[in-house]
């Protein structure tokens, strides 16, 4: 998505905040939605760049997709996911009712029972800082490997503001880190697994340099970090896939899917990673191949690298 | 001078979590990363074997400091020695 338009987003729901906070949640939510589905259908320039996505996505991955039909959902599931949690802050559990719609719950709670940690498998389909939130919100002991995002509730902002061996701000993680800093995030990572914690790190982030892997995805291939593989691997916990999609009435839903578990060799074996971390995008793509409208990031990936091809001629 | 039956048993871990040919020369001073071209996953194999090998825990805060072969045998020798004290 353009600079231009990512910008008039932000700028639109900075000025709104405020006033969506005055509103129940859901309402608040649909709000936003429809701030998306007013640019789409006012604003040329963005319905045709979200239609072109739709059309090249469709075709890269065969799908009969209705561009028509997915686009307006599409736009409005945009600027929902750039209100990422604020809109939940300061709310009270029972005005957070019926936002969230919960699926698969006992496969979370399967894997982190007795106090074990679990890896969650999370990704950027959906909204997802918004299932992180009904994590926390739960009480599991959570944290979060990655980049650290910006423009987070409150809740969140306190989450990572957690210090100490096993907190939350020495888990972040920077592209411009050197091997030995990337092996000591990897090595407090494993340490928090071994602790009970969950902890949620993404299988679908681009990475350049090792820890990664070439995997296709979309259409394409990639190199994507393998880092999640080196941690389920060398600590053996359970792996939970989980998702949040948008939904139209503002709500989301929430997926947990089948725990499982990588053999300790997938550590150390270059294709036994590359294997995993196929596998690990191969679950996000039959998200994006059921749902267009909540591949919110995928879609605009910098069209230099991320711009759909044939799978023949992905290297 | 690091103890020598300690230094080959790192220098042999490493080897095989690297998989270095046996030819590759390995001394003391040989740098883990740019000698002995170990990225920083196998960074994280290499510290958790040791780990679990010599029944040390190495704290992340330390790995900076971890450049070469010689560093990490020192290291393992220190943290051996003040866990037995």
């Amino acid at each position: 998505m353009g600079r231009r338009g990512l910008n008039t987003r932000k700028g639109i729901l900075r000025a709104t905040l405020p006033v969506l906070r005055r509103l129940p949640p859901r309402a608040a939510l649909r709000a936003v939605g429809e701030f998306g589905r007013w640019e789409y259908r006012l604003v040329p320039s963005t319905r045709n760049r979200i239609l072109e996505a739709i059309r090249q996505h469709a075709e890269a991955l065969g799908e009969p997709w209705d561009p028509s039909a997915v686009g307006p959902e599409l736009a409005a599931n945009l600027i929902r996911s750039r209100a990422r949690d604020l809109l939940l802050d300061g709310r009270t559990d029972a005005e957070l009712e019926g936002v969230f719609r919960i699926e698969g719950r006992e496969h979370l709670d399967g894997a982190t029972a007795g106090g074990r940690g679990a890896l969650l498998l999370a990704n950027h389909f959906g909204a997802h800082l918004v299932g992180a939130y009904w994590i926390i919100r739960h009480g599991y002991p959570w944290r979060m490997f990655g980049e650290r995002p910006r423009h987070i509730s409150r809740l969140m902002a306190e989450q990572f503001a957690l210090d100490g061996p096993l907190g939350q701000a020495r888990l972040f993680v920077s592209r411009k880190a050197n091997p030995a800093e990337a092996a000591g995030a990897i090595l407090r990572a494993a340490r928090v697994l071994r602790a009970g914690i969950v902890l949620s790190i993404a299988s679908d982030v681009r990475w350049p340099t090792p820890p990664n892997a070439t995997a296709e995805f979309l259409g394409r291939s990639y190199a994507f970090s393998s880092t999640w593989v080196t941690l389920a691997a060398h600590a053996g916990v359970p792996v939970v896939p989980m998702y949040c999609s948008i939904e139209p009435m503002g709500t989301y839903r929430v997926d947990f899917e089948p725990a499982f578990t990588l053999p300790t060799a997938a550590a150390r074996d270059d294709r036994l990673a590359a294997h995993w971390v196929q596998h690990g995008l191969r679950l996000v793509e039959n998200r994006v191949r059921r749902d267009p409208a909540n591949s919110i990031d995928y879609f605009f990936w910098e069209e230099d690298e991320a711009g759909p091809r044939n799978r023949a001629m992905a290297g | 001078m690091p103890d020598p039956q300690l230094f080959d048993a790192v220098c042999g871990l490493i080897r095989s979590v690297v998989k270095l040919d046996a030819e590759v020369p390995m001394t003391p001073d040989s740098t883990l990363v740019d000698d002995l071209g170990v990225d920083s996953l196998d960074l994280v194999s290499v510290f958790l074997e040791v780990q679990d090998a010599f029944g040390v825990v190495i704290d992340e805060e330390d790995l900076t400091g971890i450049v070469s072969v010689g560093d990490l045998v020192a290291y393992v020798a220190e943290r051996r020695a003040s866990q037995a004290a």
